[in-house]
């Protein structure tokens, strides 16, 4: 077959054909078929033409499907696959059992839909869950020996913070129980090669990085030290997906330089296409060059480091601890925390630390509703397993072996488990398609996600289980020696003896449902109320009428940077219809990355304690006007704040004035900051108090040790990347076009990204709770339906079997009210148990969800007691239908059907 | 297709191998037909009859390699079986035509 292949051969048979060859056709025959078609062809070609005998080619294949499986079906011995001529035997027996079983099915379309319907629903997302699981948290990280990866971060109380460059050189130069240690920064650069400006991501990185992670370059090399000396030529390497799009993916790209915020870079080396979680969401990775340290901050680097085989996480620690001990008196006049140190944990933790809660509370939910699925359609099995007891017995009576009916019960489950697979793994293939297009922003090692062998053997396993409950619980119930197909022989199909065993079955799978539905439905309850919460904070800005963008200049240091800025602020400002316009290095609710530590002149930060932290931004006036952030006490940044003044001027918000200064005025209170104490450093003044923002999430979740937060002006502290904030007199998004010319005649080359309104920041800060919110909503409103649906069907079920009874009731003077009681209780009871279970169940397990909680306990009595009002409500309303109907059965009736 | 007799297909099929010399390949075969009986001949048709009949009994194959193609052929011969057939089929079928064939002619 390999000759099919070459140019000028003939078409390659299409995929249906290669299936019926696989399948129908031994191997050795397989290729005597296509070679002697292939000749066949060869003669045509020369006698009509290769357009005429490719035609000719194709319909022959096109014959093969059918041919063959006609062949295969009326027993040709030839066509098989195996030694014995009882396969086609075997399969044509099968055949007629699945066209049996299918119409079997056939006769009721709603309980074979509804049955494939939920168990495909709960086994798809259970696969596809299964299958975020496995690649972004159980899966070792993709580096070689990536268990002895740890992250090295800085104690500070609980929190875990950034190194400096003195903290870095410190431990590559004293540490002996790591095989290397790198650094690597997060950041955006402005990129600019050939007329084209654009944002990249960018991953600084020591030059012994790669080769600690065991990484290596597909085009080029990755760096050697000399990179990262100081004065060096830069260079850097570049991702696949850069290398691609920006440099054309051509190996001459090696070599080539690249501009990265104003400084070239020669691009030496291109990553491969698959890389590790650290390198995933970055584009370009230049070489970092540490310059010697003249102070203890700031804090920019995170670091990693191979543990050396033989020595374990403990020593490690305490080494850097020790470390952190010896290098202490050289920063001690600028830096006076004895107490933060370093630590490690694992890279993977890391890495993947704060998914886990997230996956854990979906995991659960995926596998609830799982759960109830299954039991759902056990029930429905159970029912129509009983209604099938006379059908059965009538074919058992002309004859029909056990072995046979066993057979045909098994084929029918093996449809439905088998329908309920394949719709489930489509599902799962589209779902997960989703989460890869997401990629890495949404989770961590998103490309790692796949639909591979392992994904499908666990959806195979759920099928199995499915088949076996599917198979197993009817034929049992069919087949056990005291409810068996004898008994219901005798009892000509109505004898309710074998009926209460299947009656106690179904009463124990509702009770079971109800169970399984409490904690999901309480977490999603939690979720849901949590989200109402949050969307009721106040971000502290008006977000009305808001418009924001990121500009991100080249990181020059010169002071046309100021005046750049103050001149962009007053043209937008005299655009018509801004009323305000500002900016600020950060944007509430999340986009802020600097936090400083400070320390007060009159009240000194004891020696051997923790300076506290604060939310560093740098602002102009405009910005607080615009944000309608009012000013409580002194004033605001003005002419008065010029570089030439000894103290640097701040405003602090109300939190930082009370944390620090409670009960007392902040206004001319000064403080240091970063540790930086040197005679040469400028000492921070507070000349005015302003109004909250929420800066740190709109749960706060991101506060740390920050006390407050304390603004600076760019008129005294540099900065060359900003957002813009313009306040207008009607819609924002009308502005954009004039504020592009603005920026264009100040700076072409000023790429404008990150464009939101006052709305949409406040909307993207809430869509990661919503959406998990929604999502767990939604499996529990899917697994509520389910558990409707199951006691509905087991007490109408109840009803339509004891008719007679309830008929003869009525008729010796029973009251309807007592009957419609009696089938409520039915009913209402084994609901009542499997929520008294399901409530336990769910006060233990909803803590772990309590991460992911904003202003609700995970024991919350209203959203519990509001769960268990639902569940009591849904359980009433579907009992009620039935037991109304038992309540009106009519007893002449029912008697004179007797 | 008859079970116990040879079908019209098959009995094309066995005729072309003899003309064929009484062995050959399906290639040939089909070729064969195709001339015959001017209509185009679905090869996995051949293929599958031509196991057929071995199965019957009326034929025999052996697989051979090709020197110069280096392609591997299963050649078909007629059994004594299939030759008996043949002919008890064809005296059948002569013994029907007798004095027909005039009658025929003129249409």
């Amino acid at each position: 077959m390999g000759d099919l292949e070459k140019p000028e051969g003939p078409p390659r048979p299409g995929w249906l054909v290669r299936l019926a060859l696989r399948w129908l056709v031994p191997a050795a025959e397989r290729a005597t078929l296509l070679s002697e078609l292939r000749e066949l062809w060869e003669k045509r070609v020369a006698r009509e033409g290769a357009t005429a005998a490719g035609r000719w080619y194709r319909r022959q294949l096109r014959s093969y499907p059918v041919r063959l499986l006609r062949a295969r079906l009326s027993g040709e011995r030839a066509i098989r696959s195996g030694g014995s001529g009882e396969g086609a035997g075997w399969l044509a027996g099968a055949a007629a059992e699945v066209r049996h079983a299918l119409r079997g099915w056939g006769r009721s379309p709603v309980l074979a839909a509804t049955i494939v319907l939920t168990f495909g629903l709960g086994l798809g997302a259970s696969t596809a869950m299964y299958a975020v699981v496995r690649a972004v948290v159980l899966d070792p990280l993709p580096y070689e020996g990536g268990d002895r990866l740890l992250r090295i971060y800085h104690a500070v109380g609980a929190n875990r913070w950034n190194l400096s460059v003195a903290d870095f050189t410190a431990i590559a130069a004293q540490q002996t129980r790591f095989d290397g240690v790198a650094a690597y920064t997060t950041g955006e650069r402005t990129l600019v090669s050939d007329d084209v400006v654009e944002r990249v991501r960018v991953r600084g990185v020591t030059t012994g990085f790669f080769e600690l992670l065991g990484e290596r370059a597909q085009t080029g090399r990755t760096f050697v030290a000399a990179d990262g000396v100081p004065g060096a030529p830069r260079t850097a390497v570049v991702s696949w997906g850069f290398w691609q799009r920006s440099l054309g993916g051509a190996a001459t790209a090696v070599g080539r330089s690249i501009r990265l915020d104003g400084q070239d870079h020669v691009v030496i080396g291109v990553l491969p296409r698959a890389v590790g979680p650290l390198e995933e969401r970055f584009e370009v990775f230049p070489a970092l060059q540490l310059e010697p340290p003249t102070r203890k901050g700031p804090f920019l680097f995170q670091v990693v480091g191979r543990l050396r085989t033989g020595t374990d996480t403990a020593a490690a620690a305490a080494e850097l601890r020790a470390i952190n001990r010896r290098i202490f008196p050289i920063w001690q006049a600028g830096w006076q925390d004895s107490t933060s140190t370093w630590g490690v944990m694992p890279l993977d933790e890391a890495v993947i630390g704060r998914f886990r809660p997230i996956l854990l509370v979906l995991s659960g939910a995926v596998a609830l509703l799982l759960l109830v699925a299954a039991t759902n359609a056990a029930g429905l099995l159970t029912a129509r397993a009983t209604q099938r007891r006379h059908e059965l017995s009538t074919r058992a009576a002309l004859g029909a072996t056990r072995t046979r009916l066993v057979r045909l019960l098994v084929t029918e489950s093996l449809l439905l488990a088998l329908a309920g697979a394949a719709l489930g793994i489509g599902l799962a293939a589209l779902a997960l398609r989703a989460v890869r297009a997401a990629g890495p922003d949404l989770l961590p090692r998103a490309g790692a996600i796949a639909l591979d062998a392992g994904v499908l053997g666990f959806a195979a396993l759920l099928a199995g289980a499915g088949l076996a409950i599917f198979g197993l619980i009817p034929a049992l119930q069919l087949l056990a020696p005291r409810a068996g197909i004898a008994q219901a022989l005798r009892g000509g199909g109505r004898t309710t003896t074998g009926a209460t065993s299947a009656q106690r079955m179904r009463r124990a799978l509702v009770a079971s449902q109800f169970a399984i539905v409490v904690p999901l439905l309480a977490g999603a309850a939690l979720l849901v109320n949590s989200f109402l919460h949050l969307q009721r904070v106040d971000p502290g800005f008006d977000r009305a009428q808001l418009l924001t963008m990121y500009l991100a200049r080249a990181d020059e240091r010169d002071p046309a940077q100021a005046l750049f800025w103050q001149q962009l602020v007053e043209r937008v400002e005299a655009l018509p219809g801004v009323v305000a316009a500002g900016v600020a290095s950060g944007r509430a609710p999340r986009d802020v990355n600097d936090t400083n530590n400070f320390d007060p002149v009159d009240r000194p930060t004891p020696v051997g304690s923790a300076e506290p932290g604060a939310v560093w931004l740098v602002a102009t006036p405009g910005y607080f006007d615009a944000l309608g952030i009012r000013l409580i006490e002194g004033r605001m940044f003005d002419a008065r704040d010029t570089p030439d003044m000894d103290d640097t001027s701040v405003l602090v918000d109300r939190t930082w004035a009370e944390n620090v200064y409670p009960g007392e005025s902040a206004i001319g209170r000064r403080f240091y900051e970063g540790g930086c104490k040197a005679p040469e450093c400028s000492v921070m003044s507070v000349v005015g108090v302003v109004e909250d923002v929420r800066y740190l999430g709109l749960d706060d979740a991101l506060r740390g040790t920050a006390v407050g937060t304390v603004y600076v002006s760019p008129a005294q502290w540099f900065g060359s990347s900003y957002y813009l904030f313009v306040r207008s007199t009607a819609d924002p998004l009308a502005l954009l076009g004039s504020i592009r010319t603005v920026v264009r005649a100040l700076d072409p080359a000023l790429p404008i990204t990150q464009v939101a309104t006052g709305d949409d920041v406040v909307d993207a800060a809430l869509a990661a709770p919503r959406n998990l919110a929604g999502v767990v909503a939604a499996f529990a409103a899917v697994a509520l339906a389910l558990a409707m649906i199951g006691i509905y069907g087991v007490l109408s079920y109840f009803v339509h079997e004891q008719r007679r009874d309830i008929g003869i009731r009525l008729a010796l003077g029973g009251r309807p009210r007592a009957v419609l009681a009696l089938v409520l209780e039915r009913g209402m009871k084994p609901a009542a148990l499997g929520m008294a279970v399901g409530f336990a169940v769910a006060l233990a397990v909803t803590r772990f969800s309590a991460r992911l909680l904003y202003g609700v306990s995970p024991h919350d009595p209203a959203t519990l007691a509001t769960v268990a009002l639902v569940m009591l409500a849904t359980a009433l309303a579907a009992c009620w239908l039935p037991a109304w109907d038992a309540a009106r059965v009519d007893p002449a009736r029912v008697l004179r059907e007797e | 297709m008859g079970r116990g007799g040879i079908g019209e297909f098959e009995h094309q099929i066995m005729l072309a191998i003899l003309q064929q010399g009484g062995e050959s390949y399906s290639v040939p075969i089909v070729l064969e037909l195709e001339e015959r009986a001017a209509r185009e001949v679905t090869q996995a048709a051949v293929f599958i009859v031509l196991r057929r009949l071995e199965e019957k009994g009326l034929l025999r194959s052996r697989m051979e390699a090709g020197e110069e193609s280096g392609r591997t052929r299963r050649y078909f011969r007629i059994t004594a079986l299939g030759m008996r057939q043949l002919r008890e089929s064809r005296r059948a079928l002569l013994r029907l035509w007798e004095g027909l064939d005039t009658a025929l002619d003129e249409g």
